[in-house]
């Protein structure tokens, strides 16, 4: 049984021709399944949960990676597989995990190949994609080391799948690691900006910072400070992938 | 001999740590696969795999690992199991042990070289003189 959590944004009149495709695609794959139209007024994890209690194996957030995001946080814990469709051609978890755009996703779920992949954890917020560092200056401890950065111009970050790396680098979710990516920018008038990437592969570290506290943004969401203390759930996310995917 | 080609092959699927320039690492680092340095360390730096340290390296450190190559500014004892690779832009202060070693013109060392195969003959040489 399919769960398909439309996002509330495609309640615009924008979307409902988009909408109405996948539906009569995912109905032809024999992929229906109940929907649930997020608003305002609906409390998301009760309806999700609600659905998972009445033999729902399979939840699709149809949106953007926001949503991906939202329903795994709400979803991961009744051990469900998680679906995506996305609305936005620009998705970059979409292209990470091979799932293609609108109708084509579709196809990616009825075909159903379901990786167990990696998850980031920092305190008691769950991440896929990523946590970015901003403010301050954080300071990793590692338990035998620590690593902090000593430029003014870095972007501390820790991966799981970090799509949207500006240096191109990929992260295979799969790994059973995640890491510590510090990127350094050295900015000059006359040269061509020059960006230099730190990598540190890890289980568990605790974050601190000097000074003011840093401010930790999970998948674009949610927000932690630190002091945090980051670890791997290794393999355990069910996630429906498609054959294009990175990893 | 080290081969440079495979740490930067493995650099693409994310094996490895990297020390880029702009961070620093305090401690014991101790780990399994390749380690790529541009930045600075201040401790020890140990792994099972190769290691590569870039020209903008600065490190105060015992250093031991596979493969060794070195290009920036190292102070403290480096033991590869392995070979070591100094480049011309090499600053090093401490002693070097390995099997294999080459050292480019124009690089700068200051330490004492210990290569298993001339220590093993050294000691058999005192054996026979006994």
């Amino acid at each position: 049984m399919y769960l398909y959590v439309y996002d509330s944004f495609l309640n615009q009149k924008k979307y409902q021709t988009q909408i109405a495709k996948i539906e009569t695609r995912l109905n032809d794959l024999g992929v229906g399944g109940k929907i649930c139209r997020l608003n305002i007024l609906r409390n998301t994890a009760e309806v999700i949960e609600d659905a998972l209690r009445k033999n729902t194996s399979t939840v699709v957030a149809v949106g953007n990676d926001k949503t991906l995001t939202q329903v795994i946080n709400l979803a991961f814990d009744f051990d469900a597989v998680i679906g995506y469709i996305p609305m936005d051609s620009e998705s970059k978890l979409a292209n990470a995990l091979g799932l293609g755009y609108d109708e084509l996703a579709c196809e990616t779920i009825a075909q159903r190949l379901i990786k167990k992949i990696d998850l980031g954890k920092i305190n008691d917020n769950y991440f896929l994609d990523n946590a970015q560092f901003s403010g301050g200056k954080p300071i990793f401890d590692f338990g035998d080391y620590q690593i902090s950065p000593t430029a003014d111009n870095t972007m501390a970050s820790i991966a799981n799948i970090s799509s949207s790396l500006k240096e191109g680098r990929k992260f295979d979710p799969t790994d059973g690691q995640l890491e510590v990516v510090i990127e350094s920018t050295e900015k000059s008038l006359w040269r061509k900006k020059k960006i230099s990437l730190s990598v540190f592969p890890f289980n568990q570290v605790k974050i601190k910072s000097s000074g003011e506290p840093s401010i930790i943004t999970l998948d674009n969401q949610q927000i932690v400070k630190t002091p945090a203390e980051a670890t791997i759930i290794k393999q355990r996310l069910k996630i429906i992938v498609g054959q294009e995917r990175w990893f | 001999m080290f081969k440079n080609s495979n740490v930067s092959k493995e650099a693409e699927v994310g094996t490895q740590t990297v020390i880029g320039e702009g961070v620093k690492l305090e401690g014991n680092f101790s780990g399994q696969g390749d380690v790529i340095v541009d930045g600075a360390v201040n401790g020890t730096l140990k792994t099972t795999g190769n290691i590569q340290i870039g020209h903008a390296a600065y490190i105060t450190a015992e250093i031991a690992g596979e493969n060794i190559s070195i290009a920036g500014k190292v102070v403290g004892n480096i033991k590869a199991s392995g070979a070591i690779r100094i480049a011309k832009s090499a600053m090093i202060e401490g002693d070097l042990s390995c099997s294999d070693i080459v050292i480019e013109s124009g690089s700068n060392i200051n330490g004492r070289l210990n290569m298993g195969s001339h220590s093993n003959s050294s000691k058999s040489e005192e054996k026979a003189q006994d």
